[in-house]
């Protein structure tokens, strides 16, 4: 095999880069998309908490006053 | 052949530096989102606490005099009145978690509200039948633990 040639090296380590570049646009896009889902997730089950808190608390009003 | 063994070393460096990276950044557990579920497990609790109360009143409602084997309405009421204070603090301490910046100090209800969880265990002391305590106090330990795990979360 002939030996590489010093362009053939440069385009090498480019697209080494490039791979380099790609998989950390990838993580990047995916780790944000995750967090907004985890968050938006999170928030909907404490918004639904908060209304079962509502319901409870006037249960227990009610309770406390012979109800 | 060198060119192409050394480009393969540098894909696999690329490739645990990505891996380091994911695992100490990516799959790490959100400090937002463990709140969360510590709300859930409290709010829960709670919920579970005062059906709890509310089905061994049905059961056990003393219809005469108050003997050690029933719950008599006054004692029903005194519960139900700490109850009400600790849910409004569950409620609020639920509320800031959704506001929470995970760069801020521990929302502050969380303290108010291991004091009415507390508040409640005393009056689960006294008043009761015995069996009814017994199951009382262990759904309320759930709750307790919950909110001294995230207090303990916050002070490591």
């Amino acid at each position: 095999m002939p030996k590489m040639t010093p362009l053939e090296a440069l385009q090498w380590s480019q697209v080494v880069m490039q791979l380099i570049t790609i998989g950390a646009t990838t993580f990047a896009t995916i780790k944000q998309a995750t967090s907004d889902a985890g968050w938006a997730e999170d928030d909907a089950r404490l918004l639904a908490l908060d209304a079962e808190y509502d319901r409870r608390i006037a249960r227990a009003k009610a309770a406390a006053q012979g109800g | 052949m060198k060119a192409l063994r050394q480009a393969a070393y540098a894909l696999v460096i690329a490739a645990c530096i990505a891996g380091a990276f994911l695992g100490s950044q990516g799959c790490a557990t959100n400090p937002r989102h463990q709140l969360a579920v510590a709300s859930q497990t409290v709010g829960y609790s709670l919920f579970a606490l005062q059906d709890a109360e509310d089905a061994a009143y049905i059961a056990r409602r003393c219809t005469g005099a108050t003997t050690a084997a029933c719950i008599s309405p006054e004692k029903h009421q005194a519960f139900n009145a700490k109850l009400v204070v600790a849910l409004e603090l569950g409620k609020a301490f639920n509320q800031a978690v959704r506001t929470w910046d995970h760069s801020g100090p521990l929302p502050e209800q969380l303290g108010q509200l291991k004091a009415a969880v507390f508040a409640l265990v005393t009056e689960l002391s006294a008043g009761y039948p015995q069996d009814v305590q017994v199951q009382l106090l262990a759904t309320l330990t759930a709750t307790y633990d919950a909110i001294l795990a995230v207090l303990a979360a916050a002070a490591s």
